[in-house]
């Protein structure tokens, strides 16, 4: 449905996006990940039309939307901030959406509104944070969009809103087919409602990964070693320790049968136990390992 | 019903798999009850619908539950053969599993048969032995 082809993009003289390149299925949800200053952000402002690419393209459907701007019409860019429309009431916000998006849906926005009990009428400047999300979603999908990217649509939002957006997004992936980009550092939302994941890292894509298979290709041990560790092992290209306390070693293996396993089982160490796959390990193993993001 | 466990090395899907036949196994759902919908079931979950619609189709194409067009998704009426064997399958992790709490507790494989001839009798199974 959509392509990003080789797209890079420079910030202030810097390079923040090079030669990225993906592509998104109808009804599928893509989960953008990647450390602060990745280049998330400007990925989606790049694929939106707000920014102007300076090599690469996005097309929809085959049409370059730098080019022929009409199809920007079939998605829609959700920002982390309203800002923009704070001084607007959500029906004035409503109108403005209708007038851009041909497909706009009052009475849905309407039936939104009365459901998650939002005022029409007030100015979005007195509402909370988690209101002023919901409004911005609610905007989103009845403008009857195809493709909607979300900037960190749960930044800042209690646990209980949290999961009334998360289940109205995928509420509405399940009722029309609509698909999302949403860009997040919150790997255990994404881990769950994504179906792939794209990670960037210094804008770039380090990997695409579709979910199913990523418990199939990640192996985590926990290993104790009768006697030395053996340095050969845990220093194949493959294999990365993550974390080490006493004689425990905890480390990732990469690959899709299990014939590094085997080789650690050929050792006989006294405790060899496989631990579930987080998507928190991959981006451990794949992103460099610093925590702090 | 459905609890995912993040913690589980099996993929969600699987888990939706093996938890919706372990509810009708303990008769927690039971033959023609109705199912919540692919919707339904994601949003309460929080995982993807093609997660769930894809346990439904292997739920499905096994037999387990089946699809009325334009009503919902149901539990099968009928009892696959296919359950009977995942049943004995558990029965014999459980029984393992005694097993090796059998050895550390230094029972013997004799006392072990034994009991197991007890109980047998008791229920009135196994007459001669």
């Amino acid at each position: 449905m959509l392509s990003v082809k080789r797209l890079s993009k420079e910030m202030d003289g810097r390079p923040t996006l090079c030669e990225v390149s993906f592509e998104i299925e109808q009804g599928s949800i893509v989960g953008l990940l990647g450390r602060n200053g990745a280049g998330k952000t400007t990925l989606l402002r790049t694929m939106t039309g707000i920014l102007d690419p300076e090599e690469g393209c996005v097309e929809f459907e085959g049409k370059d939307v730098h080019r022929f701007p009409e199809y920007r019409r079939q998605f829609l860019y959700v920002p982390d901030s309203t800002e923009v429309f704070v001084g607007y009431t959500p029906d004035e916000w409503a109108d403005f959406y209708a007038a851009i998006y041909p497909a706009f849906d009052k009475a849905y926005y309407g039936q939104l509104m009365e459901r998650f009990e939002l005022p029409r009428r007030k100015k979005i400047k007195h509402f909370s944070k988690g209101m002023k999300a919901l409004t911005a979603m609610i905007m989103a999908f009845s403008a009857r969009v195809r493709l909607i990217l979300l900037d960190e649509p749960t930044n800042g939002l209690d646990p209980i809103v949290k999961k009334q957006v998360l289940a109205y997004l995928v509420e509405e992936v399940a009722d029309t087919g609509v698909s999302l980009i949403i860009s997040s550092h919150h790997l255990e939302e994404i881990e769950r409602i994504a179906d792939t994941v794209i990670w960037l890292k210094n804008g770039r894509i380090e990997e695409v990964m579709v979910l199913e298979q990523l418990k199939n290709s990640l192996h985590k041990l926990q290993i104790v070693f009768k006697d030395e560790a053996p340095a050969a092992l845990l220093e194949m290209p493959n294999v990365r320790v993550i974390s080490k306390v006493g004689r425990v070693y905890t480390v990732l293996i990469e690959e899709s049968g299990t014939d590094t396993v085997r080789l650690f089982e050929v050792e006989q160490p006294l405790l060899l136990e496989k631990m579930p796959i987080q998507l928190e390990d991959v981006y451990v193993f794949k992103l460099g390992g610093e925590r702090h993001v | 019903m459905i609890t995912i466990n993040e913690r589980s090395t099996l993929p969600i899907y699987e888990q939706i798999i093996q938890q919706m036949k372990e509810a009708i196994l303990k008769g927690m759902l039971q033959g023609g009850e109705k199912l919540p919908s692919v919707r339904e079931l994601s949003a309460s979950l929080l995982v993807n619908p093609n997660t769930v619609s894809k346990a439904y189709q292997e739920l499905e194409r096994q037999g387990v539950i089946e699809t009325l067009r334009g009503k919902g998704t149901f539990v099968s009426k009928r009892t696959s053969p296919r359950m009977e064997q995942e049943r004995l399958e558990q029965f014999q992790m459980s029984l393992r599993q005694l097993t090796v709490e059998a050895f550390y507790l230094g029972i013997s494989t004799k006392q072990f048969k034994d009991w197991v001839d007890e109980y047998m009798r008791e229920l009135g199974r196994d007459k001669h032995a």
